[in-house]
């Protein structure tokens, strides 16, 4: 305090003034000596400290530092003293009552008078608060550390740029950066907000900012190294002054929670949209959910279903002892498989199969059971036709007698059926599975292998024969084979040693039959030359002694003799005429006029009918044409028609008519005459005998009819008569169209 | 009439050739009768005949059933002797059989086929139109 004489008047009342500030100020002023002694102090002073100026004046000023405080203070002083003004600096003065008071200093130095003034301020209060909330924060701090979310605090200021002024430690935790760096840049916490949620983020804050309502976000964020989270934020604003908007808020990562939930939605939907139908029950069965599939299938709706036993369905088909089984196996924790036979809802009954499980919970407890099923009536009525199809074809098999066996193309064999286990090479339970080159005898692998290559080559059918010699017995066996399915050949085999064996005896007889047709033919040859030369000879020698000796040749013995020798030629002749039919082999056919050959017949014969008085009659169209051995057709027409004019009933108008008719596969040729007729009933199976004559005329030589079969049958035709005594006689000759 | 010179007969049965010889000799149209008992024996002497210039018959009276060479096997070789066109060849057989009905066919001799026994008044219209012929 400088005072001067000059302004005295003037500066009175201000000084008066001055003084009265300086008395009644809160604020404690001081003037003090370099000497570290208080010079001069204020009342508030007292007030603070409960010192009285004269008590703080008697000490040096550091004796009522506190002890902390004291190096501090004498650094400053220092300072002070050479030359420097300071402010705000802080130490604490101790009281009267023992406490120290937190004192705000603002000094300055006036060196000239080694004096210096302040003012210092009571800022205990402030101080303590400060410290409190330094202590705060540093729990705060500290639980935020400890916390799984961050907390933060977000102000956006009026001209829309924004702050971090708290950002918990645990921030490094989740994105990777220190709460010193978001602040520093704190646009990173929009940069790294997943494209696709950034613009709700942003809508969101904006709303709560207008509404001041609470703000609350899920948004992915992605962070540096490419993992993507799920954030869910809370934060409550608050208006400031200002303008701005402070948040005060808490993230946290909820990605686990997310994936769990979204992991939850997929199994749900997977339930939801299942085909099967699905029951959940409680572990008194109760159900407590069902599935859409259920409530399609059975008709029940999930209201209706919910609390009801799944016996809702039952259908009454199944026994207690069914339900009992179904309740033991999945109530000891075990899983029941099955089909049930139910009822939906609008009576209609159906076949399901279940799976029935119970579900256990941490502790293997029951907690509920799962019922999936499924709805099996139509593949169930498909199984049944398979099963009848598998059965009809199984029987099939057992029922032929061939032996079945399934081979790949490795030899193996992969199925195998037989009912003779007597033909068997080796035990019938060697050939499922079993290699054939384990089996069979090498001769017959090779030749069943090479086959079953070419029947896969070439997917054709192969028929082959082998043979085995089983029980020192020689079997042969004819297979058929066939390709179907992957390299599979199925094969069907019979035995056929007996089929052989008949075969060699066919042939056996054939080779006899071949012997007789030609001991047959050497007779034919010894009759035609050996015995008719001695006929013809007798024939000659009689001729001879007619000319040379007229009258021993007259002789009744001679003439008996004759006789005899033209008989027998003429037997001879017709019994080579017989056998010639039977054992020509190539006949030669040829396209013939049917009409052409009656003319030349009746022609022939018109001589005798013209003496018997027959007329005879051509009803045969002039296109008409068969297939015959030219000269069997003359001798049969001629000799039918000989028969009819030779046979005429002389008392009547006689006829003998000739028609034909085209039946079927045969031409028919009809000679009908009104003779005197035959009593069929006394030779009918005689008729067409050799050497059976049925009638006294003594032209008949008894071969004709037999000759006339044998022609007809020979060009594989057939003959028929009707006859009646009296009535007359009709023969149909069948004549087959389709001779080569 | 011509005489007809020479008239082989190739037979092997003693009684036809002795018929035969009797008719032949009663017609009197034939100067000589030359009989053969089996087709070999004909053909050793017509072929010698050929051989050395001379004559052959102008008839031979086949049969086919012999020993050695049957009348078959004579024919057969027959035809390949040079000049045998001038000779008429007659089968005579008592085969009714078929077979030989046909082989006569293929030889062209359908028409010279002749059954045993062979009527007295068949040879002497045979023996009489050759001779005729010959005029």
């Amino acid at each position: 305090m400088k005072k001067t004489k000059s302004d005295q008047n003037i500066n009175e009342s201000e000084y008066h003034s001055t003084k009265r500030l300086f008395d009644y100020s809160t604020d404690m002023m001081c003037v003090a000596g370099f000497d570290g002694y208080f010079k001069l102090l204020n009342p508030a002073w007292t007030k603070t400290l409960g010192w009285s100026s004269e008590e703080l004046m008697s000490k040096p000023r550091i004796d009522y530092v506190h002890p902390d405080d004291i190096d501090n203070t004498q650094n400053v002083n220092s300072e002070i003293i050479d030359g420097e003004e300071v402010y705000k600096f802080e130490n604490r003065y101790r009281c009267k009552n023992g406490d120290y008071k937190w004192l705000s200093w603002s000094s300055y130095p006036s060196p000239g008078e080694e004096i210096m003034f302040g003012v210092a301020r009571d800022v205990t209060a402030s101080k303590a608060a400060e410290e409190e909330m330094a202590k705060t924060f540093e729990k705060f701090n500290f639980l935020g550390l400890h916390l799984d979310g961050v907390l933060y605090q977000f102000r956006l200021d009026p001209d829309g740029s924004f702050h971090l002024p708290y950002v918990s430690p645990s921030i490094e935790k989740i994105y990777g950066i220190s709460p010193a760096d978001v602040k520093e840049n704190p646009d990173f916490i929009l940069d790294i907000i997943h494209p696709d949620d950034l613009d709700g983020f942003l809508d969101s804050i904006q709303i709560s900012a207008v509404t001041l309502e609470k703000w609350q976000e899920i948004y992915r964020v992605i962070l540096q190294d490419g993992r993507m989270l799920w954030i869910e934020g809370n934060a409550t604003p608050q208006k400031l002054e200002d303008g701005s908007i402070l948040w005060h808020g808490y993230i946290q990562d909820i990605t686990v929670r997310k994936d769990a939930e979204l992991e939850n939605k997929k199994l749900t939907t997977a339930i939801e949209q299942n085909p099967a139908s699905i029951i959940i029950t409680d572990i008194d069965g109760r159900i407590e959910y069902v599935n859409p599939s259920f409530v399609n299938l059975t008709g029940f709706t999930f209201d209706e279903a919910r609390g009801e036993k799944p016996n809702i369905l039952k259908s009454g088909d199944h026994t207690d002892e069914f339900y009992r089984n179904l309740w033991d196996t999945i109530s000891s924790g075990k899983i029941w498989k099955g089909n049930m036979f139910n009822r939906k809802k609008n009576g209609e009954l159906y076949w399901e199969s279940a799976i029935i499980s119970p579900v256990l919970d941490n502790e293997g407890q029951i907690m509920n059971y799962l019922s999936i099923k499924e709805d099996i009536t139509q593949s169930l009525a498909a199984e049944t036709k398979i099963k009848d199809s598998e059965l009809y074809h199984r029987t099939l098999l057992q029922s032929i007698p061939d032996m079945v066996f399934v081979l790949n193309d490795e030899g193996t064999f992969l199925d195998f059926k037989t009912s003779h286990n007597d033909d068997l090479y080796s035990d019938p339970d060697a050939f499922i599975n079993n290699d054939i080159r384990n089996i069979m005898p090498d001769k017959v692998v090779q030749k069943i292998m090479a086959a079953v290559l070419q029947c896969l080559n070439t997917e054709q059918t192969l028929t082959f024969e082998y043979s085995l010699v089983i029980k020192n017995s020689t079997r042969f066996f004819s297979a058929n084979m066939v390709s179907f399915g992957n390299r599979k050949v199925i094969t069907t085999v019979r035995n056929i040693t007996e089929y052989r064996n008949n075969l060699d005896q066919i042939q056996d007889l054939l080779d006899i039959e071949e012997k007789q047709n030609e001991s047959l033919h050497t007779f034919t040859h010894i009759v035609s030359h050996n015995l008719r030369i001695h006929t013809a000879n007798m024939l000659g020698i009689l001729m001879l002694l007619e000319m040379e000796d007229t009258k021993t040749f007259e002789n009744q013995f001679v003439q008996l003799l004759k006789e005899s020798s033209i008989n027998l030629e003429e037997t001879i002749g017709h019994l080579i005429e017989v056998l010639e039919i039977k054992l020509e082999k190539e006949k030669n056919f040829e396209k013939t006029n049917l009409l052409e050959t009656v003319r030349k017949a009746i022609s022939g014969l018109q001589y005798s009918a013209n003496k018997n008085d027959v007329r005879q009659v051509i009803d045969i169209p002039e296109d008409i044409t068969v297939n015959v051995v030219p000269s069997y057709l003359d001798n049969i027409i001629l000799h039918l028609l000989d028969n009819g004019i030779r046979y005429c009933d002389k008392t009547k108008d006689s006829y003998v008519r000739i028609s034909s008719i085209i039946e079927d596969d045969y031409t028919i040729i009809i000679i009908k005459d009104n003779g005197v007729g035959l009593d069929l009933e006394m030779y009918g199976e005689q008729l067409f005998d050799m050497y059976k004559k049925f009638h006294d005329k003594s032209t008949s030589n008894g071969l004709g009819l037999f000759m006339t079969k044998n022609q007809v049958e020979a060009m594989g035709g057939h003959i028929e008569v009707e006859s009646e005594l009296t009535k007359g006689t009709t023969f149909k000759v069948y004549l087959p169209n389709k001779n080569e | 009439m011509n005489e007809i010179r020479e008239i082989c007969l190739i037979e092997d049965d003693k009684i036809q050739i002795f018929l035969l010889k009797k008719f032949i000799e009663k017609t009197g149209l034939v100067k000589s009768v030359n009989i053969f008992e089996n087709g070999k024996l004909a053909f050793d002497e017509l072929k010698r005949r050929v051989d050395t210039n001379g004559e052959l018959p102008e008839i031979i009276f086949l049969d086919i059933n012999m020993p050695v060479w049957d009348g078959w096997q004579f024919y057969e070789s027959f035809l390949k002797l040079p000049g045998n066109g001038s000779v008429t060849t007659f089968i005579l057989t008592s085969s009714l059989s078929d077979v030989d009905k046909i082989k006569g066919k293929k030889f062209e001799l359908e028409d010279r086929y002749l059954l045993k026994p062979l009527k007295f008044e068949k040879l002497q219209s045979i023996l009489g139109s050759f001779c005729g012929v010959m005029d």
